[in-house]
């Protein structure tokens, strides 16, 4: 019983060092193997990495202002101005169809749904906003709960698409200056999204999209890490795709994520 | 300057574990940054520089609270003598439970000790040797804080009422 006793406590001094980022590739794989055997301590690593991740949203730093002697705003590097002032649009997967003028002579929602990430600017919120639909969306859109990627919703509204289709707007807010936005309308065919869905990255704005078949989701973040912001983005369009919260392993691996960006630029 | 403005925000999220309220952690880190100021000499590695700030951070609230003569303190002797060793149990709660609001309220009803290592490790995001450093204790010790402080953080959200209903399907009401 003893035994018992100091194993469990050492399992959970273990958990703790793995999620801080302590433990070598070895130590890291014992402990994997240990979790994948027995439930109890998989369900300890997730309740942990909840609680790290809650920790690190209970301090709010996004605007802090602190008054120092000799404190100077730091200048914008030259080449960053270039960058935003030039628009830059990448394609980073397939998908003529998002440039204006296609051959399928389709919408252009790169620049409407960037206008939506723009378009909002509430802070990192007190208290949870309740979400509501649009009735033009269907009842199971999916909007997450990205709480393990240290993102809360801080605001909830509407973007206009076309006369009486309203897209619901999702804003999420980070205490390290992350800002992203998660949009969802009807899908339509005018819009040709694919289920294997699209980036792209415009004026600053990294996005991405794709079609479930009755909704079209559209994700957009600003200076987010680009290994983050494809694990949100692959994270979401698979709940979306499944129509189930985010497993403990996704949770987990979103935490990482976050643990190990640099925290969001704001502009 | 340019090497501690970036060092601001974690010192500050350092401060806030220890002082509990806003404004007393911008007091310190503007007591700390006035120090680091002034100072004639400052470690050249940045790695250095950095516990050096922490120490300097947690030397300023040591001072606040001896002048105020406040207990539970982390340099309370009688604090770090009474301290909980009971043997850690995984938790048994529901996980909805373990959300920003219930963290903050529970942080603030830890230890000064639990708050602290807390406040190193999870805040500022100190590695577990930068954290004995500043503490001045084994990086061992370290683990077994951290481990025993979040321990205790789990038991206070077991007994907490806050409850924030997070965003999913089931949360979202038609217009």
């Amino acid at each position: 019983m003893e035994d018992e006793t100091k194993n469990r406590t050492e399992a959970i001094e273990r958990i703790n060092a793995f999620l801080d980022g302590e433990l070598d590739h070895k130590a890291q794989a014992r402990l994997m193997d240990d979790v994948a055997a027995d439930p109890a301590l998989a369900r300890e690593l997730s309740v942990l990495s909840r609680l790290k991740a809650a920790l690190d949203e209970s301090v709010d730093c996004s605007d802090l202002n602190l008054e120092i002697p000799a404190q100077r705003k730091p200048r914008r590097a030259l080449w960053t101005s270039l960058a935003v002032a030039a628009g830059l649009v990448l394609m980073l997967a397939g998908g003529a169809l998002w440039q204006s003028g296609s051959s399928s002579g389709g919408d252009v929602p790169i620049y409407w749904a960037v206008k939506a990430h723009r378009s909002w600017n509430a802070p990192y919120p007190k208290e949870s906003s309740p979400v509501l639909r649009p009735a033009s969306v269907r009842a199971d859109a999916i909007v997450p709960d990205l709480s393990a990627n240290g993102l809360v919703v801080s605001y909830v509204g509407t973007q206009a698409w076309r006369q009486g289709v309203d897209a619901l707007l999702v804003g999420y807010r980070g205490t390290r200056g992350c800002k992203v936005t998660l949009l969802v309308l009807p899908s339509a065919s005018s819009r040709d999204l694919a289920a294997e869905g699209v980036r792209f990255e415009t004026k600053g704005v990294i996005a991405a999209a794709w079609t479930t078949g009755m909704l079209d989701y559209f994700v957009l973040a600003e200076s987010m890490a680009g290994p983050r912001f494809r694990l949100v983005a692959a994270s979401i369009r698979k709940a979306s795709m499944e129509h189930l919260p985010f497993d403990s392993r996704t949770r987990l691996a979103l935490a990482e994520s976050r643990r190990a960006s640099l925290p969001c630029q704001t502009g | 300057m340019s090497r501690l403005e970036p060092l601001l925000p974690r010192l500050y999220r350092y401060a806030f574990s220890l002082a509990r309220n806003d404004d007393g952690a911008r007091d310190l880190v503007q007591q700390c940054a006035l120090k680091a100021l002034t100072a004639k000499n400052t470690p050249d590695a940045d790695s250095a520089y950095r516990a050096w700030l922490f120490v300097i951070l947690r030397n300023a609230f040591i001072d606040s609270v001896r002048r105020k003569g406040a207990t539970d303190s982390i340099f309370d002797p009688q604090a770090l003598e009474n301290c909980d060793e009971k043997e850690m149990e995984y938790w048994g709660g529901e996980e909805r439970f373990i959300n920003t609001l219930a963290v903050k309220q529970a942080m603030g009803r830890l230890k000064a000790r639990d708050r602290e290592i807390i406040g190193l490790v999870d805040l500022a995001g100190l590695s577990y040797a930068e954290a004995a450093g500043v503490i001045g204790i084994p990086q061992g010790t370290v683990m077994s804080r951290i481990s025993r402080a979040r321990d205790h953080l789990l038991a206070l959200l077991e007994k907490g009422t806050v409850e924030v209903m997070p965003s999913r399907r089931a949360g979202i009401r038609q217009k």
